[in-house]
Formats: structure tokens, sequence, C-alpha cells
């Protein structure tokens, strides 16, 4: 893991000078979860056995529309799959062609999950920007704010319930679904970091070792804030606003016209797909 | 933050730096280090391995959370505002946060915000009398077990100001909207608990006790029922609780001496529909008072829809009510507001007992037989605060002290007259009755009286013509009680007054400051326009001045540059005038 071919790579002071503090903490590390190898999982807090990724349906058939995102519980029997799908059916009196579609989604993504599992994953430490940007009933929520996926007992649910108890959020799906949100994002990192995904980039760039975050999500800067002459790690008072959550409550109208807004934008998507297919 | 220093909970005495309460458990804590605790319990930042996490940027996090804190130590401080503020891992930072919120050195101070989740603790803004949470009660002795429920109740009694300011409730005070609820029925207002319509007892102020309450703190079963069958009771304004609420506090914001406790469902001989006096009754009565004077039962028949007692009530009420009846019958019960120390000037037999302490008042009220005076009776004990009864009456050791109090009051009492003497006299008998009675605390109050008469037995004989007196004393207690009703009622009215007043006046004070800053503000801010203002007037002068000079200057040139002949056409004439102004 020689750091002057990366060094030269990259060219930038900052990166170099991050390069070598990942060195030392390399170096000095015993069994620090800067640099370490671990199998594939979900970098969140697991309790007993339990962790839990997210699933996300999309489906549209016969005039009915079903969007959902959730967490599902991998080690469940996958028996569980159809019965949750039937259940569903039933509560939201969708047509029962969905049955099959709901379950076989679930598990193409539980697959996908699994097919990910027994690679090592490289984990090192590394704090990202989250972003939520999400709309549950008539609750509107952004916020964007720092996560460290290296931090194991990290727990998004735990997260989300002490926002929407901190903003006074009065509808309780919106917890469970900022959980969903970050459980996402966290999700993708993972999967961007297995091993298998890093060699074959690392096969194309013909390096090896760690390589450094550039492709994936734009890290944070360690350095600059947390180093001896670092910034500090206090923001700025202006910079508050624009990392704290922002809640809108809207009116029943005000959905209603996002609704509107979001179908036609869809449409027009789906019509651009297509004569793009075809064309 | 320019204190320094440490925080310990035993403050630092300089009076230049706030004193910040922490819980003694977390004395070790120090400003300027770190606690092998918070090392224990944030091992991450303590490892040395990452190179985000080390023990400066650890005490920067909790430096700052705990100055964002103290900023306003009484607001709820919550992890979201801090987070957006401090640069880290969001989990970690939280497990930061609960740490110091756990151990105290932030959010000591602060209120608890309620948790969504249990359930609807609607701090309604019910109001139930603080004081003598019972109203009127008929009650041989007070009840030492009231307190302690009115004090569940206190959360819900909050009124006016929440900026800090909160005064108790006057027990005048009662929010009946409130409490109101068409859907619910009425609540109890000592155990909250709904109450189905015919099982709560309602009290002469409105209150209304649901009968499980009722029946544990009335112990004396037997003068609720006498209270029940005495002729004229209070009005019940019977199957419909939901109105009652409404029109019951407001026509009687000073409770009556009419009997408070009432069974709802009973027939009562003369049901009233509603408690207000009508100008027509009114005119009755007053007729009645003129035409009758002392005699109840012809008032009574005169005002043919309402009771005894509670025409003695209404009466009483009216701001001179007693000086019409005083003058027919001569023996006047005119006391107006009395203050409490005073002793109440009437005619003799009319007032035997000095309000000199709410003691010598219970005693005197309880020695009433229990037919309808002993609701008067009660009357004058509920006026007295019931809670400050029962203090005295526990801090006291026994009751020998009680029966000197009432026994230098007797005494003063058999020296104005011997009728007092018969009085006392023939309650002796009732008073051993009635110990015999009640089981409560009081009883030793009781235990009080009856010695007390057989002091006086003592001294005085037993009089002869019992049964003739009978009605006199009748007469008479039914005015001393009354006279010590009003003498108390007249003191404590005086109280709540007071209060009110300078409820007012806070409040006043308050509106006033805001306004006074308003303005302030308003004239800061002109102030300030002012000298933006004076500014750009200044700017503008120097603006103006530099173009006149660079026309003068470029006239010159034109000039030297020897332009033959001047123009007139060339200088625009008005902005000569105008720049030389």
């Amino acid at each position: 893991m020689k750091s002057s071919s990366l060094a030269g790579a990259i060219g930038t002071g900052s990166a170099s000078s991050r390069e070598r503090e990942r060195e030392r903490a390399s170096a000095s590390a015993s069994a620090s979860a800067s640099v370490s190898s671990i199998k594939f999982r979900m970098p969140t807090k697991e309790k007993e056995k339990e962790s839990l990724i997210p699933i996300h349906l999309d489906l549209d058939l016969d005039a009915h529309r079903y969007k959902d995102a959730f967490t599902w519980n991998p080690h469940d029997p996958d028996s569980l799959v159809l019965t949750f799908a039937k259940r569903t059916v039933k509560d939201l009196k969708l047509p029962p062609t969905f049955v099959s579609h709901i379950s076989q989604s679930i598990q193409h993504q539980l697959a996908e999950f699994r097919s990910f599992g027994g690679q090592d994953m490289f984990i090192h430490e590394k704090i990202v920007p989250l972003k939520l940007d999400l709309r549950v009933n008539n609750t509107v929520v952004r916020d964007t704010f720092l996560w460290d996926i290296s931090n194991f007992e990290s727990d998004p649910e735990e997260f989300a319930v002490t926002l929407c108890n901190d903003l006074d959020v009065a509808d309780p799906e919106v917890a469970p679904a900022i959980a969903v949100a970050i459980r996402e994002q966290l999700y993708e990192i993972a999967t961007q970091s297995v091993s298998a995904v890093k060699e074959a980039k690392l096969g194309k760039k013909g390096r090896r070792g760690y390589e450094l975050s550039k492709g994936g999500n734009n890290a944070l800067d360690v350095s600059r804030y947390f180093g001896s002459k670092g910034s500090g790690v206090i923001r700025k008072r202006k910079d508050w606003y624009m990392n704290g959550p922002t809640v809108d409550v809207l009116t029943n109208e005000e959905v209603g016209t996002l609704e509107e807004l979001n179908s036609r934008f869809r449409r027009k998507l789906d019509e651009k797909e297509d004569s793009f297919l075809q064309g | 933050m320019s204190e320094g220093g440490e925080m310990a909970p035993n403050g630092g005495a300089e009076p230049s730096r706030e004193l910040y309460t922490i819980p003694f458990s977390s004395s070790w804590f120090q400003w300027n280090e770190i606690h092998e605790t918070e090392k224990q319990a944030l091992p991450e930042f303590f490892e040395g391995v990452s190179t985000t996490k080390n023990p400066r940027i650890y005490k920067d996090y909790r430096d700052f959370i705990i100055n964002k804190y103290r900023e306003d130590t009484s607001k709820r401080l919550t992890f979201t505002e801090v987070r957006k503020a401090l640069i880290g891992d969001v989990s970690l930072l939280h497990k930061l946060f609960r740490f110091l919120e756990t151990w105290g050195l932030i959010n000591f101070s602060a209120a608890h915000k309620p948790n969504k989740k249990e359930g609807q603790a609607v701090e309604t803004r019910v109001l139930v009398e603080e004081g003598p949470p019972v109203g009127l009660r008929v009650l041989s002795a007070p009840m030492p077990a009231l307190p302690p429920q009115g004090k569940p109740l206190e959360e819900k009694k909050l009124i006016g100001g929440e900026n800090g300011l909160k005064l108790p409730p006057l027990t005048s005070y009662s929010d009946i909207y409130g409490e109101w609820d068409p859907r619910t029925g009425s609540l109890c207002g000592f155990c909250g608990d709904l109450c189905l319509a015919s099982q709560y007892i309602k009290m002469e102020d409105g209150l209304k006790v649901c009968l499980k309450c009722s029946k544990s703190k009335d112990g004396d079963k037997d003068e609720a029922t006498e209270v029940k069958t005495a002729p004229g009771p209070a009005p019940a304004p019977a199957p419909e609780p939901e109105p009652a609420p409404a029109p019951a506090p407001a026509p009687k914001p000073a409770p009556a001496p009419a009997p408070a406790l009432l069974s709802v469902p009973i027939s009562t001989p003369t049901p009233v529909p509603s408690l207000a006096w009508t100008d027509s009754e009114m005119l009755l009565l007053l007729e009645g008072v003129l035409k009758h004077g002392d005699d109840w039962d012809l008032i009574a028949q005169h005002v043919r829809t309402r009771n005894k007692t509670e025409c003695i009530a209404r009466l009483i009420q009216l701001p001179f009510g007693e000086h019409i009846v005083s003058p027919t019958n001569g023996k006047s019960v005119s006391r107006l507001p009395v203050i409490q120390s005073k002793l109440v000037e009437i005619e003799v037999s009319k007032e035997p007992v000095q309000i000199n302490g709410e003691v010598s008042g219970l005693e005197r009220t309880s020695e009433e037989p229990p037919s309808k005076k002993s609701r008067i009776a009660s009357y004058g004990s509920a006026t007295d605060s019931l809670i400050k009864q029962v203090a005295i009456l526990s801090t006291i050791s026994g009751p020998h002290i009680t029966a000197a109090a009432a026994d230098a009051a007797i005494i003063e009492l058999c020296n104005e007259s011997d009728h007092a003497k018969v009085v006392f006299d023939k309650s002796k008998f009732d008073a051993e009755t009635k110990s015999n009675l009640s089981n409560l605390e009081p009883p030793s109050d009781l235990g009080a009286e009856g010695e007390q008469p057989t002091i006086l037995l003592q001294e005085t004989e037993t009089p002869s013509n019992e049964s003739e007196e009978k009605f006199t004393t009748t007469a008479y207690r039914i005015r001393a009680s009354v006279a010590t009703a009003i003498g108390a009622t007249a003191a404590r009215a005086k109280l709540l007054a007071d209060h009110e007043e300078r409820e007012i006046e806070n409040l006043m004070a308050t509106i006033i400051e805001a306004q006074m800053r308003k303005l302030q503000v308003k004239m800061k801010h002109f102030a300030e326009l002012e000298a933006m203002m004076d500014q750009e007037y200044d700017l503008l002068q120097q603006q103006k001045r530099y173009l006149v000079r660079e026309w003068v200057s470029l006239l010159r040139q034109a000039f030297d540059t020897g332009v033959p002949r001047w123009k007139e056409n060339a200088v625009p004439k008005p902005s000569i005038i105008r720049s030389t102004q």
C-alpha cells in the first residue's frame, strides 16, 4: 500500500495529507475500524442478529400503483415474504396479481443482498453526508447530516425517532420513512465498498490497496476539520441552517398538486424512455 | 463563554458568574478536564485510533453542547439543535448528547418534555379550587384526606400567564368551560373520573364529586342523610348534569350557607330547575322579608319556588341583605366586610364567636346540631381554609389547646349573654352525639367541644325550660352561625380581592413592560434609520460638491482653450443656480 503512486495520481496537497494520515492511522491501528476488512453487512447496529436492509417496491399494474419502502430483516425465513405480500395485498385491497409481484421483488432484493454476503468489504472510517428529502403523507422532511459509515453502532431508527421528537412531528409514519431512507443510502455505500466491486475498479486503474473515496460519495475531508490545524469541529453559525433539518407540513391541496406534478413528470420520463428505446 | 472554573452544584461563589445547576452525582465534572467517567462512557474518543476522534475534539463537542444549553437553561436542548452545528458522525454525537443528558450536565433544569406517546395527558385548564377543595361539605369535621387528593389536581390548575408567573388559582376562580365537556359529562372534582349522571354529588359552587369520592370522604353518613331530608336543600339541577356547571358557579361565587352535599337523583321536596334567582323571585323575597321579618317559613311560602334556606342564603348574598332583616326584628345580623381580627359587634346573642383564628370558628360551627344548622356550620368551616384548619390541628399536640382557645371564646361569649350559656349547654348533647358519629380526625376537635361544654356546665346550671328556649336558641344559632359565616366570608373575600389585585397588577406590569420594550425597539430602529439617512445625506452633499468642482474645472478648461464667446446656451442656467445654492 504505497502512497507515492497514489499521491502522484491524485496530485492534490490535501489528498496526500489525507493519505498520509490514513497511513499513520493504519500503521498504529491494532483492531481499529479504520482499516478493517469484515464480512459484508449493513453498517448499522445489529440487535440480536437482526440487521435490517431497505426494501423498495414500486409496482404499477392494472392501474394500481403500489409504492413502498420499508426495512426487512434478511435473517427472517423466506416464507415470511409470501405471508407479508399476501397481507399487504389484503390490507391495501390491491388486485391479487400483486402478491406474486411483491414477493418476487422482495426476494430479488434479498438475493441481491445475500450475493454480497460472505464477501469482504473494506470499511474505513469515512464520514459521509447523508441527505433526506422525502414526503410522507403531509409532512416533507429535508435534511442533511454526517454519518460515519464505520460506526457499526449507529442506529438509523433511533436517529429518526429523535429527529421526529425534537421537531414535534405529529405523523408517526415519518420516522420509519426516515430510517428507511438512511438505510438505503448506507446500503448503497456498503455495496460500493465491497471488495468485488473494488477489485474490479482497481483492476481497471492498475492500482492496489485502498482506493480513495473519489468515486464514491464525497466524504468529508477530515483533516480539514479534525486535524491539528483544522478549523475545528464547530460550524459557523451561518452554516447551521444549511445543516439542519427542515420539516414542512403541507395541506391536502398542496399534496394533491405535488402528486399531480410527480405523475406528470413520470409520464414524461416514461415517454422519453420509450422513445429513446425505440429510436 | 468567558466563564471558566468549576461548575459544581455547590455553585461558583463569584457573583459575576451564573450558577449552573447539575445534579450532585455529577460533581466529578470539571470544565477544564476530562474525567474517567467520560472516558469510560465514550471510549471511541480516547482510543487514539482514529483521526476524527480524539480528546480535544471530544472536549470541543462537549463544551459546545453544554454552552449551548446554558444559553437558556430553562429550555430543553434538543439533539437536533446541536447536531446541525457540529461536524461529525451523528450517531456518535447522539451518544455523547445522551451521555451528557443522563448525567444531568445538560437539560437538568429544563422542563421535561412530555412524551407524545404517553397518552393524552391533557393539561386541561380545568380549575378546581385550590384552597378547600370541598366547597361545602356537610361534615362534622374537616377532611384530612382531602388535601392530599387536592394536590394531584394542582397540575391541572394553570391560569393565565404562562410566562413563569403562575399564581395559584383563586378560590373564586372557576373555569366553567374547561370543565364542561358535553360529550363526556362531568368530571369528578377529586379523582378526575368521569361521573355518570346519577352518581355524582354536586357541590354548591359547581364542584362535582363522584359518589365514591364522597363516600370515602364522608364519614358521616347520618349527617348526609339528614341533610337530604332536611327541608330546603339547595337547588338540585337534577337530571341534567351538563347545564349545571354553567349556571352553578355563576350565581354563587361565594359559598352559600345552604347545604353542600346533595345527591342529584333524590327528589328533593322542591326541585328547583335553576340556581339563578329571577327578578320576580327577588321581589317576592324582599317583600316577604319586609312583611314577615324573621319568620323564614312564611317568607319561603311567600316566595313559592324557593326553600327556606335558599331564601336566607340569597338574602345574605345581597349587599345589604342583613340590614333589610335587621330593622324588622331588631336582631340584626349586620356585618359587612369584617377584618378577620376584629370582633364582630352585633347585638347580644348574635355574635358569640370571635373570629380570631379559624379554630374557634371551627369549634363554633361544629357544635351545631345536625339539622339545618349543620349546613350553616359546615359553611363556616368551609370558608375558612380547610387545609389551614387541618394544618393547625395537626400541629397542635392535642385537643387541649383547641379546647383552651375555644374556651376563651366561649367565656367571652358567656360574659356577653346568658343565652349563650344556654346555647352551649344545649349543644353539649349534640356534640356528644356527633362525636359518636364522626370517625375522622377531628374527633379530637369534637372532643375539645365535648370538653368545654362540660367545663361550662360546671359554671352554669342547666336551664329548666329547655323546650321553650329551643326555639329562640334555634334562631340565635342561625344568626350566630350566619354571623360567623358572613364574617369569615368577608375576610376571605378581602383576601381574595387583594390577591386578585396583586395578580392584576402583575399582569399589568408585564403588559406595560412589553409595550415599553416594543417602543424602545421602535425607537432604536428609527434612530438607526436616522443615522443612515444622515450618512446618505453627507454622501450626497459630497457628491454634489464634487460635481460642482468638476463642472467648474471643465468650464475653466474650456475657457483656457479659447472658447471665443461665452454662449449662454452652453451653460445651463438652472443648474448654475442650483449648484450655488
